[in-house]
This record gives C-alpha cells, sequence and structure tokens, in this order.
C-alpha cells in the first residue's frame, strides 16, 4: 500500500506551550500579555515615603569604623561641625589620621595628661580655623568619637590635650537610641 | 493597564468611562527617587552630648560666668557611683544590675530642689569606662540635669 505524502502544516509554535504565541497568526488573542503594575507602584511609594522620612540632608560629619562601637544614648543634639577626635582600643586619631597609640596615652609617659602628637595637632587646627575666620570668635568645639570600653583615663587625656589647645567645648559622639538610662530593660545594653 | 491616557473607546461607537492612567513615567520617577535616597541615606543616627570641658589639669581656661548653685558633683568608681552637693556627704549608689534605676531615684530627689542652671560636674575614676560616662550622663539629661561637666576625680572631694 503506498503510504500518503502529507503536505507539512505549519510546525511553528508547536512545541510552545504558551497559548497567545501558538496561535500567533490566527488572529484570535494578541500576543501582548498585560502586566499589572499596581503592586509595584504601591511597594515603590512605600519605599519613597520611608526613605524620604529617614533623609537628613546635615551630610556625613563622623565615618563610622569597625573598632569603634559607640555607646546610645536617648537625650541628645544633632551633631555640629567641629574637629574629630576618634578613639579606639587600638588608636587615637584626629580627622582621620592615626595620631599615637591609645595604649601609649597613659600617665607614666605623659604626667601631665597631655598629648603632644595630639595639641600639635589640635593647635594647627585651631589656628586654621582662626586664620579663615578672622572675624568671628574661636568657639572651641571638638567633637570626641570614642569606643564605649576605651577607659576614662585615656578620655581625660584627651580633654586635657584639648583644653591644652583651647578647646573647651567637648561633644561626646554618640548613636541616637533608646539608651540605658532611659530603657530600665538590661537587656537593652550593648 | 499602563496604556494611554485617553478613555478607550468601546464596543458599539460608545465612549467608555475607563480611563487607562500611563503609569510609566510615575515608576520611572520613583525608582529615580528610589535610587537617589537608597545612596544617600544615613543607616546609623549620629548625635552628641555636649559638656563643659572642666578636667582639673586644664589650664588657661577663659573665665566665665559662674552659676550660685553648688554643683552637683557624681563620681563614678568601679563599684559604685557616689552623689554629693557641696558640704552633704555623698549619697552611694552600687554598681550592678538596677544601678541607674536607683540612680535615677536619687537624681529625681535632687531635681526637685535644685534650680534649672544647676551644674553637674561628672567625674570618673581612671578605670571606668566610656560607655558608663554616657549611660550617667544621658541618665542625668533625662532626668532634667542639663549643665554637664567633665572633670577628673579629684574636683569630688573639693
Amino acid at each position: 500500500m503506498a503510504k500518503l505524502i502529507h503536505k507539512p502544516k505549519k510546525v511553528l509554535g508547536n512545541s510552545i506551550k504558551l497559548k497567545f504565541a501558538k496561535n500567533a497568526g490566527h488572529g484570535k488573542s494578541s500576543p501582548v500579555a498585560d502586566l499589572n503594575v499596581t503592586p509595584m507602584v504601591d511597594m515603590l511609594t512605600m519605599l519613597v515615603i520611608f526613605l524620604l522620612m529617614s533623609f537628613t540632608a546635615s551630610g556625613e560629619i563622623l565615618f563610622v569604623t569597625k573598632d569603634i562601637v559607640m555607646p546610645k544614648a536617648f537625650n541628645t543634639v544633632p551633631l555640629d561641625r567641629a574637629p574629630v577626635i576618634a578613639l579606639s582600643a587600638e588608636a587615637i586619631a584626629m580627622e582621620g589620621q592615626a595620631v599615637m597609640r591609645t595604649g601609649e596615652a597613659n600617665e607614666k609617659w605623659y604626667p601631665d595628661w597631655r598629648l603632644p602628637p595630639l595639641v600639635r595637632k589640635l593647635k594647627d587646627i585651631a589656628r586654621e580655623a582662626r586664620e579663615l575666620n578672622p572675624t568671628r570668635p574661636f568657639d572651641g568645639q571638638v567633637i570626641i568619637q570614642s569606643d564605649g570600653k576605651v577607659p576614662f583615663s585615656v578620655i581625660k587625656m584627651v580633654m586635657t590635650s584639648c583644653a591644652e589647645a583651647g578647646f573647651f567645648n567637648v561633644n561626646f559622639a554618640v548613636q541616637r537610641g533608646p539608651g540605658v538610662g532611659v530603657q530600665t530593660d538590661p537587656n537593652a545594653k550593648q | 493597564m499602563a496604556g494611554g491616557g485617553a478613555p478607550t473607546p468601546a464596543k458599539g461607537g460608545k465612549k467608555s468611562v475607563d480611563f487607562v492612567v500611563n503609569l510609566v513615567p510615575t515608576i520611572d520617577l520613583l525608582s529615580v527617587l528610589i535610587s537617589f535616597l537608597l545612596i544617600t541615606a544615613v543607616w546609623i543616627q549620629l548625635a552628641r552630648i555636649n559638656t563643659d570641658n572642666v578636667v582639673n589639669k586644664a589650664t588657661d581656661r577663659p573665665k566665665q560666668s559662674q552659676s550660685q548653685a553648688k554643683p552637683l558633683k557624681i563620681l563614678l568608681t568601679d563599684s559604685a557611683v557616689m552623689v554629693r552637693i557641696h558640704g552633704s556627704n555623698p549619697v552611694s549608689v552600687s554598681m550592678g544590675d538596677g544601678m541607674l534605676d536607683r540612680l535615677r531615684t536619687v537624681l529625681t530627689e535632687f531635681k526637685k530642689k535644685a534650680t534649672d542652671d544647676q551644674k553637674v560636674i561628672v567625674a570618673a575614676e581612671d578605670s571606668v569606662n566610656y560607655l558608663v560616662l554616657i549611660e550617667v550622663m544621658d541618665l542625668c539629661l533625662d532626668v532634667g540635669l542639663s549643665g554637664l561637666s567633665v572633670a577628673d576625680p579629684s574636683t569630688f572631694g573639693s
């Protein structure tokens, strides 16, 4: 029996499971799929609102580093631009530049509590500030950004050095948070 | 969805009441806004506690007007927090659990009798951590004692 030879049919799209693609060219349905963008717009709107609420125009004054974990406090004021002294367990840095090792700041080496490398840096900054603004009185503001575990012996030496250079207005940088003095839950401690 | 801005014509020549809003510019604007805000976001809120630098060995300090009220002095040691006003016996609050609650009670009692410009001098022993100093200063501010200074322990007895 002779086999009938059939004329090949259109095979394009037969393996494709999507209905709209299979039927393409037959005029039955459009190949354009609708995408519901309403949830996406909702999500984007919520994100924008959240980010706008947490937006601050004051810019970065302090750089948070891994080796300085600042304590939290609640009763605080916003940061102002001022020279920053960073104290970690390893080093004392002034405006991002290491000045000396923290271990070197002890009364045995500096019995008058003044740290000469830091005093020199601070005096340079004070002189520059006075030269840049000769009409404005020098406010003597300085920010101490210290790790929570740094002992007071180092803090007092840094403060004495600040006073020596004319910086009498000391600001302690903290993370704004609930603070343990306000929240009585002991688990809230760092 | 997200098609043209004109009303879609319905079958039969009647004008449809459905109005399709073009959401593409909205999505574009929101995406740009989110990118900008994400890049400029500050995730850690930093602030400061302002103090007066009166560490004892600091000299050449400019003269300032002194408050008539006697300052409240707080000394932080490893074992306790001592609170005293000039001439009176110190009140001791031992360190440990609930120290801040007990200290709050003492400071609140003092605040009731204090004036608005009451000065507070916080001193600490060498081994006391910066964290404890900030906790006590935050507590003072929370109670309403705002004129904070930091000093060395030798000022506590004077």
